[in-house]
Formats: C-alpha cells, sequence, structure tokens
C-alpha cells in the first residue's frame, strides 16, 4: 500500500481491518467484537460498517463469500486478504506513531521556550 | 417476531425495487435479525428489542446508499436518487434526533411559533392595506376627485355635489365614469324596533365605476334617481345576514325607516364590499341609497362640500392628465355660476381641481403606525431566532460527542452541514405551520376589532405573498440559526472530543462568548421594543388626559329626530324640543338636560364667517353649532367672558352668538370681544349680523389630539331660515346625572313618549365612549405595540433562562470545585446573577443606544411625548434588568444544589 489512509476518514477502516485480522467474520460479528473490546466506547452507529467493508472490499484488502450462520442464516462473510494485512501493518504503526507523538506532547512537563 | 420485522424491511426495501441491490439487502438484514435476537435473549421484549435495533443500526437508508454506491463504484458521484434518499434519511433522523430531546424542542417550536404568528399576522395585514390592490377589478385606475380654494383649505377632500354634472363632460376623455358618494344616516325599524343603521347615497355610476354589482339583484338604474321614482336600496351582505337571516327572497320587499317611509330592497351587495372605503371619512355603509340631484343639492353648489366623488381613469391616461382635463372644467365654473362659484372665486381665489388615487387616500394615515408594527413583530421574531439559535447550540454542545464520531466515521464537512440543515428545517417548518395557523386566527381578531371597521374594506389574508415572506424567513432562520451553531459543534477536532469531551474545568471559552452574545443581543433588541411600546403608552395616557373643553363623565346623549309630517312647521318644533328638554330634566337624578345640532367628536359643521372689521379677501372656517338653552351649563363648557345662551334669546331679540377663546383670540385679537359682530358667510353673503355676548372655553372638535377649530354657536331658539331648520329638527340631547343611572335609557324614552309616542329616541351612550372613540386607532395601536412588547420580554427571560440554565449545567464541574474548596451559597448565586446582570448591562446599553436612533420614526405618532422620553427610557431599562435579576437566579439556586462529589465525577 502506497497511498497512506486518512487517519479520521479511515479509523473505522483500521479497527475492521483489525477485527478481520483474527480471522473471517460476517458484519455483524464485526461490531460485535468493536463493542466488546472497547466496553461500548466506539458507540458507532452498526449501519456504518457496512459502506467500510464494501469499500475496502474494493480496494482488495478484504474479500467476502456467502455461508451459514450459526443459526442457520445465509450470512457474508469478509477475509482479510495479503494485501489487507500489509496495509493493516503499515497503518498500526502510523497510528501508534501518531498517538505516542500527541501522548507525548500532552504529558510534556517541558516548558517551551518561549514560556520559559 | 423476527420474520415479521424482516418482511416488512424487505417490503420496505422493495420500494427502491433493484434485484441488483439484494445482496446488500439480504446482509443488512442478517445484522438486523441476529440484533434483534441478541436483545430478546438478554430479556428485552420484542418491540422494545426492535427499537432498540433499529436506533443502533443508526440511519440505514443511508448506509444502505451509500453501500450501493461504492458497489456501482461511484464512491463520488452520488446519483440524484441517493441524494433524495439521503436528504429522507437526514429527514427521520432528525425527527428521532428532535425527539429525543422533546422539551427543547418544544420550547424551539412555539419561540419560533410565537414570533412567525406574529409576523405573519401583521404582514398579511400591512400587505393588504399596502401592498395588495383595493379589491375592485383594476383597482390602480380608481381616483379620487376633489375641490379646494388656496384660501379655505389646501384641500376640502369633498366637491360641491352640483359640479359633478359638469365633471361628466370629462367622461369618456379623462374618466371612464365618475361618482359620487354621500353619508348619510338611516333609522330602520327592523322587528318593531328602531335601529340606526349607517347609509351611503350613491349615483348610479358608482357601480360602474367600481366594476361591481350585487350579488343577488340588481345595481341603481339611472330611473331610481327621478324625484317620481319609489325610493330603492341596495343593502349590504353583512346587513343581510344579521338582520334578514341571509334571505333570497329579501329582493323586492320593504324596508320601513322610522320616518314611516319605505323602500325597495333591490340587492344584496357582495360579502367583499366594504365602502365608503376607510380614509374617505365615512362610516362603512350598511345600506345604500340612490343619489339624488334635487333643488336644494344644486342650490348648495359652491356651499355645501359634503360628498366625495371619485372615478376610473380612461384608459392611457395618468392622473396629472385627468386632473389637468378637470382643472378646465373647474376654471370655467365661475363663469357658468357666476351667482355661486364666481362669488366664491371672489373670496377664495381659484379653484382647484385635485386627482389621487383612491389607494392611497383609502390608507390615509394608516401608513406609518403599520409599518411600526411591522418592525415591531420583526424585533419579536428576532427575539424568538436567537432563543432558537440558543438552545440549537446548546444541542450542538450536547451532540460534540455523536458529530465527532460522525466525522471519525467518515462524515464529511456538507454531509454533516446537510443533516444539520434537515433537522433546522424540520423544526422551523413545523413552528412556521403552527405559526401561520396562529395568524390565521389572529389576522381574524385583528380584522374584528381593530376600531372603524378600518381593516375589513381591504383584502386582508393569507396569500401567496404572506406564506412566500413566512417561508422565506422559515428557510433564512435556519441556514443562520442552526447551521452556524452546527458548525461551531464541528470545528471541535473529532478525536480529542470522543475522549475529552467535558473533561475541561471550565466550559470551552468560545461556546461562553457565543451564549454572551445570544444574552446581550436579545436584551438589547427586547429594550428597544420596550422603550417602543412605553412611549406610545404614555403618549396614549397624554391623550387621554387631554382636557377636550367639556366634561364627559356623567353624561349620555342621544339622537332624536322630529318628522317633517308630524312637526312641519318652526315653532312645533322648537316647543317639542323645549318639552322635550324639559321632561329629561324631571328624571330623578339627572341634573341638567340641553341639546346640540352638532355634538362635539360627532363630525363638525363647518361654516365660513367673517369676524367683523376683518379685510375682505379673508373667509377663514369655523365650526358651528346651533344649541338650545342649558347646553353649555349640561357639558360643564367654562364660561370665559360675557354670558350664555337662556330661554331669553328667542325669534324677535337681537342676534346672539357665543364663541370660543382660540376665535376670539384669533378673529377679534381680545380674550373678550363683547359686544362686537359676527357674520356667518363671506362679507357680501345676506346673512345679518349677530352680537357676540359670550365666550367660552376651546373644545375639541373632531378628536382628542388635534388643535381646537375656532368655534362659534348659535340659539336654537333664535334660528328660522330652512337650511337652519332642517339642522335642528334633528338633534343630539345630552343628559347629566348625579352618578351612573341604572336604566337611565328606559327612563329617557318614557321622557320622550309622554311628549310624543311615536318620537325615536336612537343611540344611547355616554359621551365618554363618542371621545373614547376618537382615539381608538391610538389606543388599538399603542395596545398591540404593547403585547408586542410584552411577547419579546417574555421570549427575551426565558431565552436568557435557557442559555444560563444550561450553562450552569456545562459548568457543574467548576462549581463543584468552588463549592469544595469553599465558596458558600451566596457566592454561587453572586457568581451567576452577577454575571447575568453584566451581560444584561451591555444589552441595556446597546438597547438604549438603538432605541435613541430609532425612536425616532415613531415621533409622528406619539402626543405630547418626547421621543426620548427619560422616564420611559430608564423604566424600560430597569425592567430589563430586573428580568435578568430573575431569570438568572433560578438557576443559580439549581447550582446550589449541586453536590460536590458528584459534580466533580461528572461526565
Amino acid at each position: 500500500m502506497s497511498t497512506s489512509l486518512d487517519l479520521l476518514q479511515g479509523t473505522l477502516d483500521l479497527l475492521v481491518l483489525k477485527t478481520l485480522s483474527w480471522g473471517p467474520a460476517h458484519g455483524y460479528d464485526v461490531a460485535r467484537w468493536i463493542q466488546d473490546v472497547t466496553g461500548d466506547v466506539l458507540r458507532v452507529e452498526e449501519g456504518s460498517l457496512y459502506p467500510a467493508l464494501h469499500r475496502l472490499e474494493k480496494r482488495k484488502l478484504l474479500k467476502s463469500s456467502w455461508g451459514l450462520s450459526r443459526n442457520n442464516r445465509r450470512a457474508k462473510y469478509y477475509e482479510i486478504t495479503a494485501k489487507g494485512r500489509e496495509a493493516l501493518a503499515s497503518e498500526a504503526s502510523t497510528w501508534s506513531s501518531f498517538t505516542k507523538a500527541v501522548t507525548t506532547v500532552m504529558t510534556s512537563a517541558d516548558r517551551p521556550a518561549w514560556a520559559k | 417476531m423476527t420474520p415479521r420485522l424482516a418482511s416488512s424491511w424487505r417490503r420496505y426495501l422493495s420500494f427502491f425495487g433493484a434485484r441488483v441491490e439484494r445482496d446488500v439487502d439480504d446482509e443488512l438484514a442478517f445484522h438486523v435479525q441476529e440484533r434483534i435476537d441478541e436483545y430478546i435473549a438478554a430479556g428485552m421484549d420484542p418491540d422494545a428489542a426492535r427499537t432498540a435495533t433499529l436506533e443502533r443500526l443508526g440511519d440505514l437508508t443511508r448506509y444502505r446508499g451509500e453501500t450501493l454506491a461504492i458497489e456501482h463504484q461511484e464512491e463520488r458521484r452520488r446519483t440524484m436518487s441517493d441524494v433524495i434518499s439521503s436528504i429522507i434519511g437526514d429527514i427521520r433522523f432528525g425527527a428521532r434526533q428532535l425527539g429525543r430531546n422533546l422539551p427543547l424542542t418544544i420550547a424551539a417550536l412555539l419561540c419560533f411559533a410565537l414570533g412567525v404568528g406574529a409576523n405573519t399576522s401583521i404582514f398579511s395585514v400591512v400587505n393588504a392595506v399596502l401592498f395588495r390592490p383595493l379589491p375592485f377589478p383594476d383597482s390602480d385606475k380608481l381616483v379620487m376627485i376633489s375641490e379646494g380654494m388656496p384660501k379655505l383649505a389646501a384641500d376640502i377632500n369633498a366637491i360641491s355635489a352640483a359640479d359633478l354634472l359638469d365633471f361628466k363632460e370629462s367622461e369618456g376623455r379623462a374618466l371612464q365614469s365618475i361618482a359620487l358618494v354621500q353619508q348619510r344616516a338611516t333609522t330602520v325599524m327592523i322587528n318593531g324596533e328602531a335601529q340606526s343603521i349607517p347609509a351611503a347615497a350613491l349615483t348610479p355610476s358608482a357601480f360602474k365605476v367600481l366594476r361591481v354589482n350585487p350579488a343577488v339583484g340588481r345595481a341603481f338604474a339611472d330611473a331610481d334617481t327621478t324625484a317620481a321614482a319609489g325610493l330603492v336600496v341596495v343593502i349590504s351582505d353583512g346587513l343581510w345576514r344579521r338582520q334578514f337571516g341571509a334571505d333570497r327572497a329579501m329582493i323586492g320587499k320593504q324596508i320601513t325607516f322610522s320616518t314611516g317611509r319605505t323602500a325597495e330592497v333591490i340587492g344584496i351587495m357582495p360579502p367583499s364590499f366594504g365602502f365608503p372605503l376607510p380614509g374617505l371619512g365615512m362610516p362603512v355603509a350598511d345600506i345604500f341609497l340612490p343619489f339624488r340631484f334635487t333643488q336644494g343639492v344644486m342650490n348648495a353648489r359652491a356651499d355645501n362640500f359634503n360628498t366625495v366623488a371619485f372615478g376610473r381613469l380612461q384608459d392611457g391616461v395618468t392622473m396629472a392628465r385627468a386632473e389637468a382635463l378637470l382643472g378646465e372644467i373647474g376654471r370655467q365654473l365661475p363663469l357658468r355660476y357666476p351667482e355661486s362659484w364666481g362669488k366664491a372665486k371672489v373670496n377664495g381665489g381659484d379653484l382647484l381641481i385635485h386627482v389621487k388615487s383612491l389607494r392611497a387616500t383609502a390608507v390615509g394615515e394608516s401608513r406609518r403606525p403599520l409599518l411600526v408594527l411591522l418592525g415591531a413583530v420583526g424585533f419579536v421574531l428576532l427575539i424568538a431566532c436567537i432563543n432558537v439559535a440558543s438552545l440549537f447550540v446548546a444541542r450542538a454542545s450536547a451532540r460534540k460527542r455523536e458529530i465527532a464520531i460522525r466525522k471519525v466515521l467518515g462524515a464529511t464537512r456538507g454531509r454533516l452541514t446537510q443533516q444539520f440543515l434537515a433537522e433546522a428545517l424540520l423544526l422551523l417548518a413545523a413552528g412556521s405551520a403552527l405559526g401561520l395557523l396562529a395568524a390565521r386566527w389572529a389576522t381574524r381578531a385583528l380584522v374584528a376589532l381593530a376600531p372603524g371597521n378600518f381593516y375589513s374594506s381591504f383584502d386582508v389574508g393569507i396569500d401567496a405573498r404572506v406564506l412566500a415572506v413566512t417561508g422565506g424567513l422559515t428557510v433564512i432562520t435556519a441556514l443562520v440559526f442552526s447551521i452556524l451553531p452546527g458548525l461551531r459543534g464541528q470545528q471541535s477536532d473529532g478525536e480529542t472530543s470522543i475522549r475529552e469531551e467535558g473533561r475541561s474545568a471550565t466550559a470551552n471559552r468560545t461556546r461562553q462568548r457565543g451564549r454572551r452574545i445570544l444574552i446581550v443581543s436579545e436584551v438589547a433588541f427586547a429594550l428597544v421594543l420596550t422603550i417602543g411600546a412605553g412611549l406610545m403608552l404614555r403618549s396614549l395616557s397624554r391623550v387621554r388626559s387631554v382636557n377636550p373643553g367639556f366634561d364627559a363623565e356623567n353624561v349620555v346623549v342621544f339622537n332624536l329626530s322630529l318628522p317633517n309630517a308630524a312637526y312641519p312647521d318652526v315653532d312645533r318644533i322648537k316647543l317639542a324640543e323645549q318639552q322635550i328638554v324639559q321632561r329629561l330634566r324631571e328624571i330623578p337624578g339627572v341634573t341638567s338636560a340641553s341639546a346640540t345640532s352638532n355634538l362635539p367628536m360627532q363630525g363638525p359643521w363647518l361654516i365660513t364667517f367673517t369676524p367683523e372689521g376683518a379685510p375682505p379677501s379673508q373667509v377663514p372656517v369655523a365650526s358651528n353649532a346651533l344649541v338650545l338653552p342649558g347646553f353649555f351649563e349640561a357639558m360643564r363648557m367654562p364660561l370665559r367672558a360675557g354670558r350664555y345662551f337662556t330661554e331669553n334669546d328667542t325669534k324677535g331679540t337681537p342676534g346672539a352668538v357665543i364663541i370660543t377663546e382660540t376665535m376670539a383670540r384669533k378673529y377679534y385679537g381680545s380674550a373678550s370681544p363683547i359686544g362686537r359682530k359676527f357674520k356667518r358667510g363671506s362679507p357680501d353673503s345676506p346673512v345679518p349680523l349677530t352680537e357676540i355676548v359670550g365666550v367660552v372655553a376651546d373644545v375639541k372638535t373632531r378628536t382628542l389630539d388635534e388643535e381646537p377649530l375656532p368655534a362659534v354657536y348659535h340659539a336654537v331658539l333664535q334660528q328660522d331660515t330652512g337650511l337652519m331648520v332642517s339642522m335642528y329638527r334633528g338633534l343630539a340631547y345630552v343628559v347629566r346625572t348625579r352618578a351612573t343611572l341604572p336604566n337611565l335609557a328606559a327612563s329617557i324614552r318614557a321622557a320622550v313618549r309622554t311628549v310624543d309616542p311615536k318620537l325615536v329616541v336612537l343611540n344611547v351612550r355616554p359621551m365618554d365612549a363618542i371621545v373614547g372613540e376618537t382615539i381608538a386607532t391610538r389606543k388599538f395601536n399603542a395596545t398591540l405595540l404593547g403585547l408586542f412588547a410584552a411577547l419579546a420580554l417574555a421570549l427575551a427571560g426565558t431565552g436568557v433562562y435557557g442559555v444560563l440554565q444550561y450553562s450552569v449545567i456545562q459548568r457543574k464541574r467548576e462549581m463543584g470545585i468552588r463549592i469544595a474548596v469553599g465558596a458558600s451559597a451566596s457566592d454561587m448565586i453572586r457568581l451567576v446573577v452577577g454575571q447575568a446582570v453584566g451581560l444584561a448591562a451591555i444589552g441595556v446599553a446597546i438597547g438604549l443606544a438603538g432605541a435613541f436612533a430609532l425612536t425616532r420614526v415613531i415621533r409622528a405618532l406619539l402626543f405630547n411625548t418626547d421621543p426620548l422620553d427619560g422616564i420611559t427610557f430608564a423604566a424600560s431599562a430597569l425592567v430589563l434588568l430586573s428580568i435578568a435579576v430573575l431569570s438568572s437566579y433560578l438557576p443559580a439556586r439549581r447550582a446550589l444544589r449541586i453536590d460536590p462529589t458528584i459534580a466533580m465525577r461528572a461526565e
């Protein structure tokens, strides 16, 4: 992946990719997992997941297939592609360096030169 | 349960009906089913599970559209149907958001509805009176024609009826046709009871000029105006419905006047016909009689000016051209009629003919008050909008978290703006609809309550223009007051907002500034309006306390006319009138009684006169009245010099007149010109000279708020000529009592019956009601303005309250800290109230400056009141400050109840 994902717009994409890195899942599973892991802090409108899934599939970061769910219902399963894993890795490092940088600024006790 | 939902979801989707979309639909349907199952498994009842699921999913229609767009490789270019479906989605989402905070939504709705309602009702009146054409076909061609003599008065707004026949020569050149209207008073017997009904005499051409015909029956024909023809009348729709039960068989029936004469009803006018128009100085008539050019009318040429001429311009002829053409005829009149106009020209100068738009005449002086009222409701709307805006700001701040998340999820700025606009439009459109409903009712009330039926002659109603203005206001308000705060809410950085929402110890600075601006502007606008209303009310109370020149309290007046048939000669008339007055004085509780031909404030009888020793070029005008002995005493009109009339001023004694102070000072140059001579008419008129025997205090002849006219009083008992007799055949009787008497009207009727049981007593009413009527329009406008100011104060009060209440909730944590470190209860109150009063003081300063600049607009409407009246300004400022204290004290008390430990953990 040469182009870097827009951080804000792409945060949901990043969460989706990370979720699917654990294995194939349908949209509802992805929603449940994000909800459980974040303790419902990111109260995502679940419907918004679907444009994200389809967008990622179009960009070949995911692939999909129809299968049966645990309740024997017809469900669409998504699976991360090799290209998707690459994107996840590069975006994850961008994300952590970003948060690290922000955290450093926010917790810094050093005054800037002009404020000394 | 779940299959039912799934199938209804599918049925819902089948509206979009595309097979290609089936996969996406199945995928979403699967999600919905799974979620519902889980909620039910967790113990929710099925309906709640369904609702919670849809809530959780968010705006499904929109997400489905976005997903499909991606599938169609159209991520950027959205098709029209997507836009529409996303707008529908926005509206549904907006409705849900609004429903979530119902009290706030209802508050905003009511504020806006009030503002829109007040605006729409005043604007629909302004629209009808100032903008819309008169309710006649091609009404811009209608003109009023009047005569004037520069030396008498610039324009008498009337013509001498006989001249109409000369002006008719211009028909076909200047005017298509020309008509006359004259005010008449009729007394009609309805169900055995005499009722006085306003009437007007019209020439048959009036219907042609106005292009209105009776809805039932026919209009007047020329044959109806001949002396031989039986009397016919056309009646108004209102009279027909009120008094004759809307019976179509009325046509051809006879109505009976109190004099015993009968007239055949030949036509009923349509409901929209209100004539004479207000501004022509005559009441709207219910009975129309044919105007006849009798010998009396022809003889009164250049003497009697009590008819109004109006006409319809010939196609392609301007008003200026018509005025020139009629002016030519006017210049010939002194040559054609040397006995009348010839002499008047000598005394009054050239005869001038004026042609004015009938529309402008009809509107008269109501233009400025209407515009002031429109400005006032504009202020009310502004304040209402500020309230709505503050509610939106509060909502936007409360939804910062939601906005931030949606940005993270990829919503663009445009997308969010569209969402905010949808919500605002939804709310404001509902408010406008509510306001329009209220306006429909309020407009009717305005028309019904306006003094003198003023608005009823105009086509007042909610038309396309009114709707367009209301719609435009809604859209502009939605844009300005909802998107701006919405965008401000968006400006916050998405990432930090999600995590740090509300964690700042003190509320955000820009948000606080926004709130300050709201409070300051509300106070400023409300203050300007309060000062305006205060000035009008002060002016009203000044008018009310004006001394009319007589004491109207405990005086009851009535009209009585002696019919020609039973009272053919002068002596019988005088005798009957004196007997009636005598019987009235005998009623227990009555202290005095008398009668006059022209009651003050009931339309003056203007005459020309010649003061003794005045140069012949000067022919001044005075108001005239014929009175019975005891009139001045009964009215308590103070004597300044000489004496009142007595029973001895009768036929055979030297002619005596009593004049008013103004007349004495202005035309005799003395406060006491007793013994000097007075002459009615021009210096060469055949009327004998009379001697001035007394001077009384000035009387307001027309209205309370005018300068007194010079006035002269003659004794009824000394008058014997034809015109004079016709003036005192009908008199207005005045009855002064010690206190308000119950059943006085019945006692009066009984007293009159002892003189002649056939006589009809009409219009019994207290004199102060008549005085009140002359300032009714002033009172109406001042009351409306006062009402709008009260509305503005209430809105501003609740607005300030709302903003502070919200601010206290936002600052819970800060307050908690302050209480924890030992701030006392009174400190907290001082903090909140002090801040509010400080802001209100800034608003008051701005408002005072605004009022200072604006009150000159109403200068012309004020009576004896300085537009910069210090007391009004100070009192209004005090009112606003008190409201600020009150509306901040309540939120401050709320702040006191904050438990520091909870507050610091808040959010």
